[in-house]
């Protein structure tokens, strides 16, 4: 239903050409949830933005193909993605639920989100929003509240709303747990799990938490330094991980159910991209690396149906 | 003293110069990337330059008579014409903008500290303090500017240091407005918190937190007020409340008014008149720009 | 990681402290005389032995970071008192204060927030020492701060001494904030969700340092977190907050693994498990936070539990249920 090819997107700055996002490829299918997972500054909210078209003015999209049925979203018209924002995909943008208006009654902000897409009857609203409501689990009374009298995870439950009242395909929501308490948490993912369920929605899920991928997400995406270093279905990636960022992502995940155990966690940081970049990105934090790692760009490779990474040494890596 | 230890004092020398030349680098190059901002900065070094460099530039002295050019429209010898008593604009001019900037910049100095002071105290300290400062804010806002001014000048007598005070006392209220609510934001924040629990009181921490925190916003905020006083300065002396015997620019406005040769001869109020202008464009362009890389609610992204 | 309770010594001891919040009421039920309070803490008995990490766990609204202000001295308890090696926080003369004051830091959840934007490396990390008076001698300031920057694994100190926090990433800057609470040789750290908003990848990291510099320099921590994965990783015990007052108390393996309040066992359940294949766990848990305005009485977790009982109109004392191990349930000893 959707496929990402090849993308390819800079940032000019002050300091040179930031490549943000450097040759992402990944696809997602109708009533399926994609997690893209990385640290802070790989590039994935890049991604989310590139395929809405809102990126900011210093970016520039360089190449690739994002393919909506087949439509190319990257060469639509500025009139055509008018149709395609809201209506075709739709997106819960990071920290979310401090942009809601506070001098605003919510069923307002969600009816202002409706009328810049589509037009209806005040009736027609009126219903189309009892039914958000109900939907994401709010009651329907509470419609004429104001922000401030609704908890976070009440106010992200109005942003989920929000993004699903043109009857979207697609939903991107970038980070919409992090400032969540745990139970909170649970619930929004219970949420989403419920409306993949009723709606037959399709999702791209947009995080740095993998313990929340693995809760929902039939798709994972990993994504380091404006690359995609491993992709495939779900348990694939938990039970044989192939790179080796994969596989320390997984390590550093505290778990509750077996016996404590060491936390592993990877030194060191992502390097700079608006500078010298290695062939492999990873290549100075990885434990595995070798001088090939430096010079030569790892090909994408196929591990198994559905799951590839990039990696030059996957196969003696993995153990 | 080991040898490590000098060797670590030396550096924190060296990096304290590093580290402010680092700030200064990187002040600058936000900003160059403004084209008003440059625009603005050219006009003011242009008058500050030509203030600085008046003998030099001017072979005249501006108090010169020359009898038989009285009124004289601008010609090669007197670029900007002459005064009804045979005076050499040009040169009036010129050194005129000297006691304008100066007075222009004297005011904003103890507008800016007053309101500063002001506006620290009332944002950091609650409760009563505020309250009253509120109030007496609020009361400076209410009667029109001008007037206040007037009046003090009036009452301080005519010379130049009246009209700076009159302008310094009257004109901080916009600056301590700004700077309080810097100060609220400001003194909510972690670092001030944290500085806290390390032990801080009151005193240091408006010193070594909320102040450093608080300047781009008075400086941004004093570009602004160092033209209105120009302005003022301009409209006080044009109403008589200058001392006659120094030039600035108002003063030259307020001669040409009051010997009514303000209607006839209109090279006369043209040089000072657009001097002003100029300075004070000079000066809001600055401002702006400035405001939009500190405030970072006007930047871009 | 695993390590005993130090010492049987409490270097903190909190008794039944209260702090309550004014809510501005309008103008009649001003007059009415009928005033809100939010019951931010309402009543916590708590002790923290030498040597030892403590996690504070709950939900936002629970109390602990009230509860960690307090213990900072940034708040006045409204009633009970916190005595810090045998000393009142709160009746102490000014040179106690001042001692206490050195041995007693905090490391705070926003490393985006908590540095000033506008001082260096070396001017943050120093500051404790010229607050407390301690920096006379400029050379030994500098030694300090540059020996605080190794000790966190910023190395070599003198390349970080001259950089601002703009310049650091999130894990480098919450290190910094770090090596700003044990410069002044503290005995006792509060940490407030120090790895809340760094990357899932980086917390270890950091985690990891906490527990190094305990080992090396004697200390005592607070760790205030809502995640119940990272406080299992980095506490010896745990106790667990709801609406202002403690739930649970005890070793955190035992909470973890034989968990004993309903509000725990809620907590535990609700924590993603990074284990694809195990899906569907329910949290036993209805409704949402309440506000700490209107507490309900008897058992205040009453309204969202899915076992309460007529006995739950009586409040709930803390008891023994196993060594060490104090719950605030009637319904403690049914297997629920």
């Amino acid at each position: 239903m959707l496929n990402v090819d090849g993308l390819r997107v800079h940032y000019k700055t002050g300091q040179g050409l930031l490549k943000a996002v450097d040759g992402v490829s990944f696809s997602l299918q109708k009533g399926e949830i994609v997690g893209i997972v990385g640290e802070s500054g790989c590039g994935k909210t890049t991604v989310a933005l590139s395929l809405v078209r809102l990126l900011p003015p210093v970016a520039r999209i360089l190449g690739g193909k994002v393919m909506l049925h087949d439509n190319n979203i990257l060469t639509a018209t500025e009139e055509q993605m008018r149709l395609v924002r809201w209506r075709k995909i739709s997106m819960i943008f990071q920290g979310a639920l401090n942009s809601l208006n506070p001098v605003l009654p919510v069923k307002e902000q969600i009816a202002e989100a409706i009328e810049a897409h589509e037009h209806l009857s005040e009736k027609e609203l009126d219903e189309r929003i009892d039914g958000l409501f109900k939907a994401v689990g709010l009651d329907v009374s509470r419609k004429n509240n104001f922000p401030h009298e609704f908890s976070g995870g009440m106010k992200q439950r109005v942003m989920i709303a929000m993004a699903l009242a043109c009857n979207p395909e697609i939903v991107i929501a970038d980070e919409p747990t992090t400032a969540l308490d745990l139970i909170v948490q649970y619930q929004i993912l219970e949420l989403i799990r419920d409306l993949r369920r009723k709606l037959q929605l399709s999702m791209i899920l947009i995080t740095h938490d993998l313990s929340v991928v693995a809760e929902i997400c039939d798709k994972v995406v990993i994504m380091y330094a404006g690359k995609v270093v491993e992709c495939g279905e779900i348990c694939q990636i938990f039970e044989k991980p192939k790179h080796p960022y994969t596989r320390a992502l997984i390590w550093s995940i505290p778990k509750m159910e077996s016996e404590k155990t060491e936390l592993h966690f990877i030194s060191g940081s992502m390097p700079d991209l608006t500078g010298e970049v290695p062939a492999c990105r990873f290549f100075g934090r990885c434990p595995h690396g070798q001088r090939i790692c430096g010079e030569v760009e790892p090909p994408v490779e196929n591990v198994e149906p559905n799951h590839v990474t990039s990696c030059h040494f996957w196969r003696e890596t993995a153990k | 003293m080991t040898s490590d230890m000098i060797e670590m004092q030396s550096e924190t020398e060296d990096s304290a110069r590093h580290v402010y030349l680092k700030v200064l680098s990187g002040f600058w190059s936000s900003y160059r990337r403004n084209p008003m901002g440059i625009i603005g900065v050219g006009i003011l070094v242009f008058f500050i330059a030509a203030a600085l460099l008046a003998p030099y530039a001017t072979s005249y002295d501006p108090t010169q008579v020359f009898i038989s050019d009285i009124l004289q429209p601008p010609s090669w010898n007197h670029p900007f014409g002459t005064n009804e008593a045979g005076q050499d604009l040009y040169s009036q001019v010129l050194y005129g903008s000297r006691a304008s900037l100066i007075v222009g910049f004297t005011a904003a100095l103890i507008a800016a500290t007053l309101g500063t002071l002001l506006g620290i105290t009332a944002g950091y300290f609650g409760g009563l303090v505020r309250e009253l400062l509120l109030r007496l804010t609020d009361f400076f806002i209410v009667i029109p500017t001008l007037v206040l001014m007037i009046v003090l000048a009036s009452v301080l007598g005519p010379s130049l240091s009246s009209v700076i005070l009159s302008i310094g006392l009257v004109g901080w209220t916009g600056t301590a407005r700004v700077v309080m609510s810097q100060t609220l934001s400001v003194k909510e924040r972690a670092f001030v918190e944290s500085s806290r629990s390390a032990g801080a009181g009151d005193f240091y921490i408006l010193r070594s937190h909320i102040l450093p925190n608080v300047m781009p916003v008075v400086f941004a905020q004093t570009v602004l007020v160092v033209a209105n006083s120009i302005l003022y300065e301009a409209v006080l002396t044009f109403l008589g409340l200058g001392n006659p015997n120094q030039i600035t620019w108002g003063q030259i406005l307020q001669f040409a008014f009051v010997s009514g040769a303000i209607t006839t001869s209109w090279w006369y109020a043209l040089s000072p008149g657009l001097s002003i202008m100029l300075v004070v464009l000079g000066f809001f362009l600055t401002g702006y720009s400035l405001d939009e890389i500190f405030n970072p609610r006007v930047r871009k992204i | 990681m695993t390590s005993s309770i130090a010492s049987a010594q409490p270097i903190i001891e909190v008794r039944k402290l209260k702090k309550l919040f004014k809510i501005r009421s309008g103008f009649l039920s001003g007059i009415m005389g009928k005033e809100k309070f939010v019951h931010a803490v309402d009543g916590v008995t708590l002790d923290i032995f030498k040597g030892e990490v403590l996690s504070l766990v709950g939900e936002s609204g629970c109390g602990k970071t009230t509860l960690s202000r307090l213990i900072l001295r940034l708040l006045q308890p409204t009633e009970g008192t916190i005595t810090f090696n045998g000393q009142d926080l709160f009746t102490a003369n000014k040179d106690e204060m001042r001692k206490m004051r050195t041995q007693i830091q905090a490391v705070f959840q926003d490393p985006y927030a908590s540095l000033d934007p506008k001082k260096t490396i070396h001017q943050v990390v120093s500051e404790p020492l010229i607050v407390n008076g301690l920096n006379k001698d400029r050379k030994q300031t500098s030694a300090r701060v540059n020996a605080a920057l190794a000790s966190v694994g910023l190395n070599p100190p003198r390349s970080f001494v001259t950089k601002f926090p703009y310049e650091l990433s999130g894990g480098q800057r919450q290190r910094v904030a770090v090596a700003r609470a044990i410069v002044i040789d503290p005995i006792f750290i509060v940490a407030d969700e120090p790895v809340s908003m760094l990357d899932v990848s980086i917390r270890a990291e950091i985690l990891t340092l906490i527990l190094n510099l305990r080992q090396r320099l004697n200390l005592t921590y607070l760790f205030i977190t809502h995640d119940l994965a990272v406080a299992r990783y980095v506490s010896d015990r745990m106790a667990v907050m709801y609406l202002g007052k403690v739930m649970e108390v005890g070793p955190a393996e035992d909470i973890c693994m034989k968990p004993v309040h309903p509000y725990t066992r809620a907590l535990l359940s609700a924590l993603p498990t990074a284990d694809p294949r195990k899906h569907h766990h329910e949290v036993k848990i209805k409704g949402e936070v309440p506000d700490a305005v209107d507490i309900p009485t008897g058992c205040r977790f009453q309204p969202r539990c899915l076992y309460a009982t007529e006995k739950c109109r009586e409040e709930p004392m803390l008891v023994e249920v196993e060594k060490d191990h104090y719950a605030a349930c009637h319904l403690k000893n049914e297997s629920v």
